[in-house]
């Protein structure tokens, strides 16, 4: 509110303080004393609402926070007790009710400011019908923002807080409702970094992940990027019907092509079948077996090309048709070759319009959840593993952790632990990137 | 300054936080009586009662359940009780759908699953007063026993005994076999009764066919299954207390060579759970990919289906066909092993050189959720199909053995083999506690680790006693982690 005032015109002296002071007190009251009831009264209810709500389960959602419940249910004598998982997710709730409040409340008392001001300059105020024809017409972007907002803080954000919320308690295995979850601080974190086989496995897997995601999006990226090319040179004839192919491939439900891909790789499949029979390899040889490392890892690879590498190539092909012919015909003029036009012309342009494709592909391929599923679709674990087979990414780990073995803590733990992760190498990959630095180059 | 103001503010509401938490006394549970905890149970069957009933998979798709469910509301029709398919997955979690009334009313589950619902609280104890157990064995009762407020309390009516048979195609023994294969001349072919010569006679199969055809075909990855390999040679679950784990004892690494062995000759096709999927077809088609498998009891119905199916493309009429499939599929006891483990070696005297195996075994049984909002009704479901008539239904419609020894007794067949198993402790029952979940992910890493050794392993480890014995020792120390963690979390 202060820097709301400071925010006022020099010269124009001190406005009315009392309404001010009234919409300070209790939301509405001071638009009131400006003469614009309706607007004032919504916002006294507003308060009034607010107000109630705190009362009757507000309060008790935020104790629920963070207590997690003091009664234990007894069920079998229908007892329900407290769930604590239920008062979480209802304390996050009102914490974010209270957070839009105090938006509300914000805005209320710039409004009062402003009207204020307005009055002293001996204008009247605005009727509740100017307001919203204001709000429609002069401030249409904070409307239609508004809502996708909402929607965004209801099923992105307070799940994430829940989830992130969850590590830093003791929920899943043994304790799960009707018995009481407890805070338990970085225990879960404490369990990932020092119990050996964890931090063994987290160290192993996370290893192979990055590397996971390096390789296949360099490999998604340049296959797409060489195919695109190839599509676009003059020498191809046939062009559309060449380009059907990856496009059937692209089209297709990759979890669809990817159960094919372990039909015809597994050891009664056709593949293995028929390098037995011609005698190509022994009669020990498999490519997904229960401790294949570097077969199955390349079968990834080679999968994650088949389903990504279509994609790129579309969008490589629109970006490459709107390259200049000028620029290349200059550069042959000069005595470029192929390669080098490749190095110096398009590889830049192009690298420039897609390092955000690079950067979320990137981010896809760290957590690309289900090509090691679907290749791998029996749960077994490694030895040196725990809970977690040798192609496994953290993402299919954490999956083994939560869905397979309840741990929901350990789970939500690993998976800040990814994500911040992930926000870093973002976070670095763009600021580092052309897109970033040389915005202004292809412009 | 500003930031140092909300840095401050943060802090105090931090420490209000955490004062608070530490303030919130915690309560519950407390202590009742065996009356205070029936008293539900007692009086009137409530009226116009809806009860969601979660059978399993074969029960649901041969329509018995639906046939049953009818049967009960006809019965309870003064009622007017509406028994319902509760219309959920077989392996539902009461624990995360219970407490939001999203699990079943009446539910059918293994002991181990049922009781790990016991020990949180989320089944009814059932007041056995009022059940039919007189003809059940201590032994299947006691699995359903639970000591609760210092009583002992039984959370599930027994209904169906599971664990390891054999059944073999008739129709596919060698036309010489009682030359060849029944060294003992008992009548009864030698590879179906004992695993020498199974092992034998699947390595034979194998050869002629050029390894398009098995003897023996069956998952070598599944726990359940392949278990009793150790289990016979000494090992054991829990203990005295869980922090007894005996699937390493000593002897242990005897049968766990043995599986290895049987894996070699299996081969790598059945190192997967798509194995058990694909049984029903191998040992049923014109073909007879298969020659028997080691599976438990039910599954007879579906092999009996199938097997009749492929007859009656084959040209005979539906009536032929099922009494042949009928005919054809023998089921008996799991084959005895050899004392010393081997089953490479050829037997000279079955009877002193093998023994009768002990396989892992559980009791299926029908429980009451806690949530449930109708338990009269419920239980009067339970009671309902735990009759002795209705009991014989099921058994006849899934070929489930049933877990009265009376009724085994009078189905005879499997029902009286796998009874007189029960009876004579060859069967080691799946504890009933939450910890037992810990075991199964473990064994299964096993069974792949040490089937693959010997199939598809460029170098296998597992070739002496010793490193058969650390791979149990392993086995060992990864069900306590997963137990530690299980507790931590």
């Amino acid at each position: 509110m202060a820097e709301a005032m400071q925010k006022a015109p020099k010269g124009s002296g001190a406005f009315a303080p009392y309404q001010v002071k009234l919409s300070c007190a209790f939301m509405g009251l001071g638009q009131l004393f400006c003469r614009q009831y309706t607007k004032g009264a919504l916002l006294a209810l507003l308060e009034v609402g607010f107000i109630l709500f705190m009362a009757f389960a507000g309060a008790e959602n935020i104790v629920g926070l963070i207590t997690l419940g003091t009664t234990e249910g007894v069920p079998i004598m229908g007892i329900a007790g407290d769930n604590s998982v239920s008062m979480l997710a209802w304390g996050i709730t009102t914490v974010f009710l209270i957070l839009l409040f105090a938006l509300a409340y914000y805005a209320n008392i710039k409004d009062v400011i402003y009207t204020a001001r307005e009055l002293r300059k001996g204008n009247p105020p605005k009727s509740f019908f100017e307001s919203c024809k204001e709000l429609i017409n002069g401030k249409f972007y904070f409307l239609t923002l508004t809502l996708p907002l909402v929607f965004v803080c209801i099923f992105n954000i307070m799940p994430i807080v829940f989830t992130a919320l969850v590590a830093f308690t003791d929920y899943g295995g043994e304790i799960v409702p009707p018995r009481l979850v407890s805070w338990t601080g970085l225990q879960s974190f404490k369990v990932i970094f020092t119990m050996s086989e964890y931090i063994g496995t987290m160290g192993k897997i996370l290893a192979w992940n990055i590397l996971w995601a390096f390789g296949s999006t360099f490999l998604v990226y340049f296959g797409g990027l060489g195919l695109a090319l190839l599509y676009n040179s003059k020498c191809l004839k046939g062009k559309r019907f060449w380009r059907i192919f990856p496009m059937f491939a692209y089209a297709i439900p990759s979890f669809i092509t990817l159960t094919g891909f372990y039909f015809m790789f597994c050891d009664s499949g056709p593949i293995v079948g028929m390098l037995k029979d011609w005698g190509w390899v022994s009669e020990n040889f498999t490519i997904i077996s229960y401790d294949s490392r570097w077969s199955l890892r390349l079968l990834g690879f080679f999968c994650c090309a088949w389903v990504g590498i279509p994609s790129v190539m579309f969008l490589a092909t629109g970006i490459l048709s709107n390259t200049s012919i000028d620029m290349y015909e200059a550069a042959r003029l000069d005595g470029a070759n192929g390669l080098q036009q490749f190095v110096y012309l398009t590889l830049p342009f192009v690298l420039f319009a897609t390092t955000p494709v690079i950067i979320s592909t990137f981010i896809n391929q760290f957590n690309n959840f289900s090509i090691f599923y679907f290749l791998r679709p029996e749960t077994v674990y490694a030895p040196g593993y725990f809970n977690a087979n040798s192609s496994d990414l953290l993402i299919n780990w954490m999956y083994n952790l939560t869905v397979e073995n309840g741990l929901y803590s350990l789970g939500s733990a690993l998976s800040l632990i990814l994500f911040a992760f992930m926000a870093v190498f973002s976070l670095v990959a763009y600021v580092t990137s052309p897109a970033y630095k040389k915005e202004d180059t292809y412009r | 300054m500003k930031k140092i103001k909300l840095l401050s503010i943060c802090l105090a509401l931090l420490l209000a936080g955490a004062m608070l938490a530490g303030c919130g006394e915690r309560t519950g549970g407390g202590t009742f009586t065996y009356e205070e905890l029936m008293a539900k149970f007692e009086g009137e069957i409530e009226q116009n009662a809806t009860i969601r009933v979660l059978d399993n998979q074969m029960a649901i798709e041969t329509g018995h359940l639906q046939e049953v469910l009818d049967a009960f509301n006809e019965a309870y029709s003064a009622y007017n009780v509406n028994a319902v398919d509760a219309n959920m997955d077989q392996y539902v979690d009461l624990e995360q759908n219970g407490p939001d009334g999203y699990g079943p009313d009446v539910l059918y589950q293994a002991n181990d699953m049922l009781m790990r619902y016991a020990e949180g609280g989320h089944v009814l104890p059932l007041p056995t007063e009022e059940l039919d157990i007189s003809q059940i064995p201590s032994t299947v009762m006691d699995v359903y026993r639970l000591e609760t407020y210092g009583m002992d309390l039984y959370y599930g009516m027994p209904v169906a005994q599971q664990s390891t048979v054999l059944t073999y195609r008739k129709d596919l023994l060698p036309a010489n076999w009682q030359e060849e294969w029944d060294d003992n001349a008992n009548g009864v072919p030698d590879m179906v009764e004992n695993m020498n010569d199974l092992y034998a006679y699947s390595k034979q199969v194998k050869e002629e066919s050029g390894g398009s055809k098995y003897g023996l075909y069956m998952s070598l990855v599944d726990q359940y299954f392949n278990s009793g390999y150790l289990l016979s040679f000494g090992a054991y679950v829990f203990g005295d207390s869980h922090d007894d784990i005996g699937l390493n004892a000593d002897g242990a690494e005897v049968g766990l060579r043995l599986f290895r062995d049987l894996a070699g000759v299996l081969g790598s096709t059945c190192i997967s759970q798509n194995a058990t999927t694909q049984v029903a077809a191998y040992l049923t088609n014109a073909a007879g990919t298969a020659f028997c498998t080691i599976g438990t009891p039910d599954w007879l119905t579906t092999f009996q289906e199938n097997l009749a199916a492929t007859y009656v493309r084959g040209g005979m009429s539906q009536q032929e066909a099922q009494q042949a499939a009928q005919e054809n599929l023998v089921v008996v006891d799991p084959p005895r092993l050899p004392k010393d483990g081997d089953i490479t070696a050829e037997l000279t005297d079955m009877e002193a050189e093998t023994f009768e195996p002990t396989t892992m075994g559980g009791v299926n049984a029908f429980g009451i959720s806690s949530y449930t909002k109708y338990p009269k009704a419920s239980l009067a479901f339970v009671q309902f199909v735990s009759e002795y008539e209705n009991l014989k239904w099921r058994s006849e419609a899934l070929g489930a053995v049933p877990a009265r020894t009376d009724l085994a007794a009078e189905l005879g067949g499997v029902s009286e083999i796998l009874s007189e198993r029960v009876s004579g402790g060859l069967v080691y029952m799946m504890p009933s506690t939450r910890d037992t979940q810990y075991i199964w992910d473990p064994l299964s890493s096993l069974f792949n680790d040490v089937a693959t050794d010997n199939t598809t392993r460029a170098d296998p480890v597992y070739t002496t006693a010793d490193s058969l014995k650390d791979a149990l020792d392993k086995l060992v120390a990864d069900i306590r982690s997963a137990m530690a963690v299980g507790n931590i979390s």
